[in-house]
């Protein structure tokens, strides 16, 4: 997760109140943007979601 | 379903909002399943405590390639098959595991006796490792012969805990155990505990003359 306070969790460190991005799936490429329910985002290609529905 | 019309139009965020099921890392372990290349790779990638929230979220978006990406992984382990790279898992977890997916099958691979392995108390050495290394006893055979205490199936080396002892299991993991199951694994206790015992097991079930 990018990363601008301290606040450590699983999927990275936080931004105390900023958007949280994963460092991992943050292509500029992707198509799709997920927003978790505590508010990290992620991009990811829209192909790679059908490949698994 | 996490199903996209049309990939050329910017599209809005889609935003989750179950605060138990939807949050950052379930979803990042759910695409770390997405993007998997291979069942090698999802194995890898698999992390014991989030992976029983990702089988609930792919079920409820209705992603069944990661479904049966995880379960493959699951059943692979549980039957300690050599091809592939085993999951740092507890067998409890894979149990649990196994129920999630609904494969009873193999959640009963997990307590049947396999390779002349017999269900009992195991009177091991004292073991003086903490708490995470006594996890590790449970691994399938394959992921540390060397280490393998007689009958990792069985009750926990020295400690006298059964790994499918409900009482042993974390609060989360129980209320989440159906009914059924919960029968089944006091009733294989009890057996154990016959068994290792020496008693006859239909003296014990009260049905022997």
């Amino acid at each position: 997760m990018t990363t601008a306070d301290t606040s450590n969790t699983e999927t990275g460190t936080a931004k105390k109140t900023d958007v949280k991005w994963s460092t991992k799936y943050n292509d500029d490429d992707a198509d799709v943007e997920l927003v978790s329910s505590d508010g990290w985002h992620f991009k990811v290609h829209s192909y790679q979601l059908q490949t698994v529905s | 379903m996490l199903s996209i019309a049309n990939s050329t139009i910017q599209r809005d965020p889609i935003t989750f909002t179950d605060d138990k099921l939807e949050v950052g890392p379930v979803i990042r372990s759910f695409l770390d399943g997405v993007y998997s290349s291979s069942m090698e790779d999802c194995a890898n990638r698999l992390k014991a405590n989030t992976t029983k929230y990702v089988v609930d979220f792919a079920r409820k978006w209705e992603c069944q390639g990661v479904l049966n990406m995880i379960e493959l992984v699951v059943r692979l382990n549980i039957r300690g098959l050599k091809d592939i790279k085993p999951v740092p898992f507890h067998l409890f977890d894979l149990f649990l595991l196994a129920i999630k997916l609904e494969r009873y099958e193999l959640a009963g691979d997990c307590l049947r006796d396999r390779d002349g392995q017999q269900w009992g108390i195991n009177e091991g050495e004292e073991d003086d490792h903490d708490e995470n290394d006594k996890r590790d006893n449970y691994l399938p055979a394959n992921l540390q012969s060397d280490q393998r205490v007689d009958g990792w199936l069985h009750l926990q080396a020295g400690a006298g805990i059964s790994v499918f002892d409900l009482s042993a299991s974390h609060y989360e993991d129980f209320v989440e155990i159906p009914p059924n199951i919960v029968w089944a694994l006091m009733r294989a206790n009890r057996l154990a505990k016959i068994n290792a015992n020496g008693k006859d097991f239909e003296d014990n079930l009260g049905t022997s003359s």
